[in-house]
């Protein structure tokens, strides 16, 4: 009897799981990850958004705030830059020294007051003011030599010498605040806690650690609220995704994605939405060490690494390879550049070119054994997949590689100093535009983001160059010899474009991905 | 009574001052500066940081630095918070409450089933089911905490909210505290059943029962009320794992997320609060002891 | 001091082979041979002494570990190619499967088991020297003395213990154990010591101890010969309980990323790799083989602590009546 009761509660249990619809096989697609618009626009409804970081506040000009993507997604609803519907024209001098920018009628931003140009003077003054912890954007306008406001309607910006990405950076990465938000101690305003833009979302409430929540502002927007809830471990936001829990699923591991395939929930009620960003990770050799000055032995570092594995095995054949320090689609990239193999043979060689012998089984060169730790930050999940392969084909070759991991603050201030020996990385864009100066230039060796310490007099003149040539053709053109020669000289072990897999549920349309994520406002949800 | 609870309270000053020196101590430690940032980004020049250094008095010699952190701590100011820049006592009296509600209910359910349990496995201990019982109870306590809280997410999270909900995290704090107390009130209770006092109690014809709840419960209740004081700071920073997993944002991953930050302001804050609360407790129990035991009282007050 | 009883002494057992598998884990599985004779020269047991020679040479013949995988050897280097990537399921080849990068659970697992165990004996040496100074000349010396220690006693108890690992792992972390076993360390001491100073306050009062001091016996002697070998069964009783609970932790540390380093394979490593991996449905072996072998040594940690308890309850016991 007993059993009975078993076996029927397990069939009761079996009949709940069962999904109402029968279940169809993924299309091309949304294999492909393709997203597909249906129907016409709809307004309201909700849309919850999983964030894997809560961002540390919502002005982005703030450096601790800097946190790269996440704040751009979080505040992207609420802010426009001048370049993003707040000007209505803008002209430079033939010397590019002044930037003259005509500002549109009737904006106003979300708590009532009018958008004027004492609102572009008072958000770059802040910028420029030395005080505020505002650098990041800073260094990017340190040739902004003042901000005048004429009239109402005009912002006449001078500049102390020409760069080509100043107006950029002026234009598209600028987010304008009201001025008078913006008075009193720059660390502590509300603004801050409680941001106030002229973007088609407006801010209703913050719970923190737990939720972010937009409501719709005017109807540049379709869904009435969006809601941001901060969860941080994979597991809890996995299994809340499987619930349904969220409209937009995000930073899904390539893992979680391949599986997503064979699982009916996430083929009936998700539409999976796979684009590349302007992004690439890089494995970095710290170039001040006589161990890996010569460009051969980084060759040879470069031919040894086991890019098809790593494809298979890690990164499962969703990101492609990369060369380029630029946006690999646009012209900025040298298509005739093409990866290094994975060659242990050639390596080898390589090596002995270099110097280096083997020695019971161990390269040496000088003296010195071939031996070096790659530093990477604790959390780093993809590089404690990767590594652990390419120590094993080093270990091959006779190179005696290891992993030291560290908290990711320490991280910071051990690659800061270059107090490392190999390191793992990767830069991010928000724009197709790129300024590879901090990178790769030698005056940035010491303080920029040149960690690697990488030093080439012909790169460094491209780089020059790059900055004051405003005939893009002209300017892509350099930047092909910047990535020929990088990619020559190993400056970088570039290694692959990690592209952003989210989930979107079934009934949101017209999701369109761009290089600064998604439009959210451009959404709608069906019923 | 009234002398006994002052000289416990002087006793505490010491140990309050001992415990924010150590967090200043253990949080300077650390490698790390507060103010490096996302690599991503150009990042500010060594003069700007040193001026935000400046500005929050972090250029200060330690022994100074302490001082005035001490002197404002008095005054329960513990400063803003490095990374958002607000006010940590503000960030802690969110945290508290997120905290507190599932520990506090962990320690209601975990003492208040072990005590039934416990005297139970004392009373049958000869009993084969009793053995069995204890055996699983010490095979249940064996399992890493993390790993029941994603068994339990993998399975049962069809019935329950993940965020936000208490019953799941409130199952795997309660787990180890329920195991723990268990066996303490059984090995109690085991000894109090041979003593002397309780044969007595049998032979003058009392019922067993009452022998049983009233006159050894009693006596063995005392090294477990001491479990209980001493088991607190465990539930609050052992509670980590569990607030990582369910998404809950207490104290645990306040704190947790701060040292990674090296957001020393709410460190020590959060340490500061926990240790507070970790001594009002121990003096809670070492009152409910002179409650249950008069002997002490008087033993301590003379 | 009455033996160990039945029960206990299995638990001993049970605990001897899981030490003799951690200590012999080179033998048992690695990527080196016991025995290989390699361009007319023999090696006896490579899998020891790793010596460097040996690398990318093929060996004429070889008397191979029984796992034939090292813990950290992924298919890089064992150049195995199947339909389908890892990770892969228990066979012939990999006894207890694979993970993803095809790493064999069953090596990581054994070698998995040195290091925990020695994270969580070493620990339980440190508290427990620690812990017998600290408690010993708390209850002995008494007055001054006892009041500060005391209060360095309630300082680390209350504390908040996982808090102090946190901070003390962003210090001192590197590739080594020790950075991990002396932090642990630190936390644990407390209540071996709290125990201690206990006993040696009770035990101060008995006649053995009065008449040895009336009879002029030195501090030293008093404390090592009468004092602290009378103390010793609760402590040892606390100390295998504390050797669980060590296990224990240290999977609690690796799941918040600041245990053993990757890719040293530790099983609250393993574990907290199989919480990553999640996401491969269907792949339990990753997760359940690592949880047994915690549950399991934990259990028998516990089994024989419980044991220890058992015979010096009889044997106090014993003292009391006789």
């Amino acid at each position: 009897m007993t059993r009975a009761w078993l076996i029927a509660a397990v069939f009761f249990v079996a009949g709940c799981k069962k999904p109402s619809a029968p279940p169809s096989a993924p299309d091309a697609d949304w294999l492909a990850g393709r997203a597909v618009t249906r129907g016409a626009p709809k307004n309201g409804g909700t849309l919850t958004v999983r964030l894997a970081i809560e961002p540390a506040g919502l002005t982005r000009l703030h450096d601790a705030f800097a946190e790269g993507t996440m704040t751009r997604i979080t505040v992207g609803p609420i802010y426009q830059t001048l370049g993003g519907g707040l000007s209505s024209a803008s002209e430079s001098s033939v010397d590019h020294l002044t930037t003259r920018v005509t500002l549109r009628d009737g904006v106003t931003f979300h708590d009532g007051t009018p958008f004027t140009s004492a609102d572009v003077k008072a958000t770059l003054e802040t910028i420029l003011d030395e005080k505020n912890a505002t650098s990041v954007l800073r260094s990017s306008l340190e040739t902004l030599a003042s901000v005048e406001a004429p009239d109402g309607r005009t912002v006449v910006l001078r500049w102390s010498r020409p760069y080509v990405f100043a107006e950029e950076t002026l234009l598209n990465a600028v987010p304008i605040m009201p001025a008078h938000a913006l008075m009193g101690d720059w660390d502590t305003l509300p603004i801050h806690r409680a941001p106030i833009g002229t973007g088609p979302y407006r801010f209703e409430k913050w719970e923190p650690g737990v939720a972010l929540t937009y409501v719709k502002a005017d109807a540049r927007a379709h869904v009435q609220r969006i809601v941001f809830r901060f969860v941080k471990d994979e597991t809890a936001a996995q299994t809340s995704w499987e619930r349904g829990d969220f409209d937009v699923m995000t930073k899904i591991s390539p893992a979680a994605w391949r599986a997503m395939e064979k699982q009916p929930w996430a083929w009936q009620q998700y539409q999976p939405v796979r684009f590349a960003e302007n992004t690439y990770a890089w494995l970095g050799f710290n170039q001040r060490l006589p161990m890996f000055r010569d460009a051969k032995t980084r060759r040879a570092l470069a031919l040894l690494y086991p890019a098809q594995l790593v494809a298979k095995h890690v990164t499962l054949e969703l990101e492609a390879q990369t060369t380029c320090p630029y946006y690999p689609p646009s012209k900025s990239c040298d298509a005739s550049v093409t990866p290094l193999p994975f060659d242990p043979v050639q390596a080898q060689q390589l090596l002995s070119e270099a110097g280096w012998k083997r020695v019971d089984g161990v390269l040496q060169r000088e003296g010195t054994k071939f031996t070096f730790a790659f530093l990477v930050p604790a959390q780093s999940v993809r590089m404690a997949k990767v590594l652990p392969l390419y120590l094993d084909t080093l270990k091959a070759a006779g190179i005696d590689a290891r992993i030291e991991t560290v908290d990711v603050s320490a991280y910071m201030s051990r690659v800061r100093p270059h107090d490392f020996e190999a390191i793992a990385l990767s830069w991010a864009s928000p724009t197709e535009q790129q300024d590879n100066f901090q990178n790769f230039h030698s005056s940035q060796a010491e303080v920029g983001s040149n960690f690697v310490g990488y030093v080439s007099p012909e790169v460094d003149a491209l780089l020059e160059k790059i900055r004051v040539t405003w005939n893009v053709a002209e300017r892509q053109a350099l930047e092909r010899q910047v990535h020929r020669l990088v990619y020559d000289e190993q400056a970088y072990l570039f290694l692959t474009r990690p592209p952003t897999l989210d989930a979107f549920k079934r009934g949101v349309q017209n999701v369109q991905p761009s290089l600064a994520w998604y439009d959210l406002a451009s959404l709608w949800v069906e019923p | 009574m009234k002398r006994y609870l002052a000289r416990r309270l002087l006793l505490m000053m010491p140990t309050f001052v001992g415990i924010t020196l150590l967090t200043f101590v253990v949080a300077q430690w650390a490698p790390g500066d507060p103010f490096q940032l996302d690599l991503e980004t150009a990042g500010p020049s060594q003069q700007v940081i040193d001026a935000q250094r400046a500005a929050r008095g972090l250029d200060a010699p330690l022994p100074v630095q302490f001082g005035r952190w001490f002197s404002r701590v008095v005054r329960f100011d513990f400063g803003r918070s490095f990374v958002d820049q607000r006010e940590v006592t503000q960030k802690l009296s969110e945290a508290l409450p997120r905290t507190g509600r599932i520990a506090g209910l962990a320690l209601l359910f975990g003492f208040g089933l072990a005590v039934p349990l416990g005297v139970q496995l004392a009373v049958h201990r000869r009993r084969r089911w009793a053995r069995w019982l204890e055996f699983t109870l010490v095979a249940a306590w064996s399992v890493p905490s993390f790993w029941l809280a994603v068994l339990l997410l993998t399975f049962f999270s069809e019935w329950f909210p993940v965020q936000g909900g208490v019953v799941l995290p409130v199952i795997c704090l309660t787990w180890p505290t329920l195991v723990v107390a268990t066996r303490q009130v059984r090995s109690a209770m085991t000894d109090a059943l041979g003593q002397d006092y309780v044969k007595a109690a049998r032979a003058r014809g009392i019922p067993e029962r009452r022998v049983v709840w009233r006159h050894a419960l009693r006596n063995s209740l005392l090294p477990v009320v001491t479990m209980l004081g001493l088991h607190l700071p465990h539930l609050v920073g052992g509670s980590v794992v569990i607030e990582r997993i369910f998404s809950i944002p207490g104290m645990g991953l306040l704190a947790f997320e701060a040292i990674g930050s090296r957001d020393y302001p709410t460190v020590m804050g959060a340490a500061t609060v926990m240790a507070l609360v970790t001594m009002l407790s121990m003096l809670l129990v070492d009152l409910a002891y002179a409650f249950i035991d008069p002997r002490i009282r008087l033993e301590k007050a003379s | 001091m009455k033996t160990l009883d039945r029960r206990g002494r299995a638990w001993l057992m049970v605990l001897a082979v899981l030490v003799a598998v951690a200590l012999g884990a080179d033998l048992l599985a690695s990527d080196l041979p016991l025995l290989a004779r390699v361009d007319g020269k023999t090696w006896v047991l490579p899998c020891v002494t790793r010596p460097a020679q040996l690398i990318g040479k093929t060996p004429d013949w070889a008397l191979r570990t029984p796992i034939p995988f090292g813990p950290l050897q992924t298919v890089a280097s064992t150049g195995e190619v199947r339909e389908l990537p890892p990770p892969w399921a228990p066979d012939e080849a990999h006894w207890l499967g694979t993970d993803e990068l095809g790493r064999d659970v069953a090596a990581r697992l054994i070698h998995g088991a040195r290091v925990s165990l020695f994270v969580a004996f070493f620990t339980m040496l440190i508290a427990l020297a620690v812990g017998l100074l600290v408690g010993g000349a708390s209850g002995y010396l008494g007055g001054f003395t006892d009041a500060v220690l005391s209060r360095v006693l309630e300082v680390m108890q209350t504390f908040p213990l996982v808090f102090f690992l946190i901070a003390l792992m962003a210090v001192l972390r590197t590739q080594s154990l020790w950075p991990l076993v002396i932090a642990l360390g630190l936390t644990r001491w407390t209540e071996v010591a709290r125990l201690v100073r206990a006993e040696v306050l009770s035990l101060s009062t008995r006649e053995f101890v009065l008449a040895a001091r009336a009879l002029g016996a030195s501090p030293a002697r008093i404390i090592g010969r009468h004092l602290l070998p009378n103390a010793l069964g609760p402590v040892l009783v606390v100390t295998t309980f504390g050797v669980g609970s060590a296990i224990l932790l240290e999977t609690a540390l690796s799941f918040l990323g600041i245990g053993v380093a990757p890719p040293t394979a530790s099983w609250g490593e393993l574990l907290t790799e199989a919480h990553r991996t999640l996401q491969y449905p269907g792949a339990w072996w990753l997760a359940v083989f690592p949880g047994l072998a915690i549950a399991g040594t934990v259990l028998t940690v516990n089994g024989l602590g419980e044991a220890l308890r058992r015979t010096l309850h009889t044997s106090r016991r014993e003292a009391a009546n006789g």
